[in-house]
């Protein structure tokens, strides 16, 4: 139900206007992430890359060893795999982020569908790149994911502001006692 | 007992607790839905700690 066009359940909406090159404004509305968003994005197997372990060697190039012999390991945090990866995942991060903030937007739609089961970071890898292909495609770039990712930061972090104002629903407002 | 301020996990707790959720249930709720446990709970521990007082 709808009053005046305002629900009237708070869904803490923030309009959110994106500059085109051309100097119109393209307008969203974006929803805070829910608490727990990149745990869910952990169980649907979104989950960041572990970089390769190499053996660690001293100046001669021997491997070095510890006090009880065993080879020296230390992350390889510059292995070219890992580093695609890793830029893979923030992007798959970033793109469902910016769906999720957009859930309650009505006018946006994608036609990629999210997968029926969860725990398939195959199914979900793919579905987030089908929408970063989508966003590509309407000629969003990289820059305007970011301007997404930033305010959906900042209004995420609303919480004690959205509390209250979910407080105040649990309240009457004042008679006003000077009549 | 530890006296800083609390953390979002606790109230998170703090609500799954009066409400008898699994935290990893409260995950799955929407945010509005979150935000209204949360201030539910916050006002009803309010409301305790003036009444014991």
């Amino acid at each position: 139900m709808k009053i005046s066009g305002q629900s009237l359940e708070t869904q803490f909406v923030q309009p959110f206007s994106l500059p085109r090159p051309d100097g119109t404004l393209l307008l969203f509305q974006l929803s805070p992430l829910p608490l727990g968003f990149q745990n869910n994005l952990r169980k649907c197997g979104i989950a960041p890359p572990t970089a390769p372990v190499k053996v660690s060697r001293d100046s001669s190039g021997k491997p070095m060893r510890d006090a009880s012999g065993l080879a020296v390991t230390q992350a390889d945090y510059t292995d070219s795999n890992y580093l695609e990866e890793a830029e893979l995942y923030h992007q798959r991060v970033a793109v469902l982020a910016v769906l999720e903030a957009l859930r309650n937007d009505s006018q946006v739609t994608f036609e990629a569908a999210p997968p029926i089961t969860t725990n398939s970071s195959l199914a979900w890898g793919s579905f987030a790149d089908a929408i970063f292909g989508e966003l590509e495609q309407a000629g969003l770039t990289a820059g305007d994911l970011i301007a997404f990712c930033d305010e959906i930061c900042r209004i995420s972090n609303m919480l004690d502001q959205h509390i209250k104002e979910s407080q105040a629903n649990f309240s009457s407002p004042l008679a006003d006692s000077s009549t | 007992m530890l006296d800083g301020p609390r953390t979002i996990e606790f109230w998170i707790l703090r609500a799954c607790e009066r409400f008898t959720i699994l935290p990893s249930d409260f995950k799955h709720f929407d945010y509005p839905q979150q935000i209204t446990l949360l201030a539910y709970s916050s006002i009803r521990q309010n409301e305790e700690a003036t009444r014991e007082n």
